[in-house]
């Protein structure tokens, strides 16, 4: 409790909460100061407020140094903390939220089709607090940070500021029925010290129809990845075995001397993959038929290498209303089913893929 | 950024290359060595000495791989040259490809 004192003194008298301004205050106390306490205590505190970000990632790294023991009960530590500083406090945390408001960038999640405005709680980018900005019958999805982009060297950081990302989009889609993302590290600047609230208004304003239009075809749509697999090794045996005419050939070669027999075997092998690549025609064109029916709209992305004897026959990203993704599913099933094939089936995600990107505010990505 | 090299990592990429070289330059033997049988301008002989010449090629080239331990780095190499080759087909193929492209040097 002595720490939270200590905090509240130094944020009433205007001094920043950190490490050395608390040591500071229990030393003119003639007080034991412990840094590992202090420093946790600290970082307990930036999560609450998206302020610092520095140094709250160092605290953070901090803790996970810690032995799992410790780790365990300083969690039990900070819900107590963290409950009285919001009862005790909420006076504050509001004079807090407001002067973030103040910061001169608005990180851009997506646009929600629904013109309310809305807090979310602290779940974006470093427990930043995620809210949206009304226009009409819109609003984009925000939280305040600097007039710079997310950028780390660890990419484990990055990782988790892209998994938080999808989260608020989750979070954001089940609240408005749907939301039209933005690309990581999107972020709108006021220009020369003006409000970045109006100047995101004025970006949406000024792409309301398309992004209406957008809205409008991605509601209570998610998009879902299919990728179709084919084994091509199970399928060159099927062949073999089936085709009687290869069949007797393979027989003929292995009575030849040597060197003609691995000739031979070579042009076999040429037969056999153009027969891999007939089938493998076959089934995407068949495969693409059974798919079709179900999504609203379909992107057919470039097909990728996923290893020996593993051909990727088809890359799609598909959005899907909610109501058709089960029977999807049992479609994808019955692919599953044909020999050699493997389907993968991911999702919901944010409809990355069904949304053209917007120009008009700094968009850079993180590498 | 800086280029880090250790010896290892040097011979490696080197010999990979080298090797995914050489198998490219057999590859295409081969593919020469199919037409002329399939051409029938060989005698029986010949196509013995032929698949047997090929053959050994084959063996030495997976021995070497093996005892530098570079079979991936071959692999990588050759993945990356798939890689290149398929885009460069498919602009050739795929004109709007063109149009994607002036629009991002924009």
């Amino acid at each position: 409790m002595d720490y939270l004192n200590i905090a509240l003194l130094l944020q009433e008298s205007g001094k920043e909460v950190n490490v050395t301004n608390i040591k500071k205050v229990l030393n003119v106390l003639d007080r034991e100061a412990e840094d590992e306490k202090i420093q946790y205590f600290v970082s307990i505190l930036s999560m609450l407020s998206p302020k610092n970000k520095e140094e709250k990632r160092l605290n953070h790294d901090k803790i996970k140094e810690l032995p799992v023991d410790t780790q365990i009960k300083k969690t039990e530590e900070t819900h107590q903390v963290e409950n009285v500083y919001q009862l005790e406090n909420e006076y504050q945390m509001e004079n807090v939220l407001q002067m973030q408001h103040n910061q001169p960038g608005r990180y851009v999640y997506g646009i929600a089709g629904k013109g309310t405005q809305e807090n979310l709680g602290n779940i974006g980018l470093d427990g930043a607090e995620v809210y949206t900005i009304p226009y009409k019958e819109a609003c984009i999805v925000v939280h305040d940070c600097q007039a710079e982009p997310y950028k780390s060297e660890d990419e484990n950081v990055v990782k988790e500021w892209l998994f938080t990302q999808q989260e608020v989009l989750d979070i954001a889609a089940e609240k408005f029925d749907g939301v039209l993302p933005m690309s990581f590290d999107m972020i709108i600047e006021g220009k020369s010290g003006s409000n970045p609230e109006n100047e995101a208004i004025s970006w949406l304003e000024k792409n309301y129809e398309s992004f209406m239009e957008t809205i409008l075809k991605i509601k209570n749509c998610q998009e879902y990845g299919i990728q179709v697999i084919l084994n091509t090794l199970e399928l060159s045996q099927t062949i073999f075995e089936t085709d009687e005419k290869l069949k007797k050939k393979k027989e003929e070669i292995n009575a030849k001397p040597e060197g003609i027999a691995y000739m031979e075997k070579e042009m076999l092998k040429d037969l056999v993959k153009e027969r891999i690549e007939e089938k493998a025609d076959e089934y995407f064109k068949k495969f693409y038929e059974m798919i079709k029916k179900y999504p609203d709209d379909i992107v057919i992305g470039k097909v990728k290498k996923v290893g020996d004897n593993q051909q990727m026959l088809m890359n799609l990203s598909c959005l899907v209303h909610k109501d058709k993704v089960g029977p999807l599913g049992e479609e994808l099933e019955l692919i599953d089913n044909y020999e050699g094939i493997t389907v993968r089936f991911s999702g919901p995600w944010a409809p990355y893929s069904f949304v053209t990107p917007e120009k008009g505010a700094i968009n850079s990505g993180n590498g | 950024m800086a280029l880090e090299i250790d010896e290892d990592n040097l011979k490696h990429g080197l010999l990979g290359l080298i090797m995914a070289l050489v198998e490219i330059i057999r590859d295409a033997l081969k593919h020469q060595a199919r037409k002329r049988m399939l051409g029938e301008t060989l005698t029986s002989e010949e196509m013995e000495k032929l698949g047997n010449a090929l053959m050994e090629l084959d063996i030495a080239i997976e021995n070497i791989k093996e005892e530098q331990g570079i079979t991936e780095s071959v692999k990588g190499v050759r993945d990356g040259l798939d890689e290149v080759v398929d885009s460069v087909v498919d602009r050739l193929l795929n004109p709007e490809r063109w149009a994607e492209d002036a629009e991002e040097n924009v």
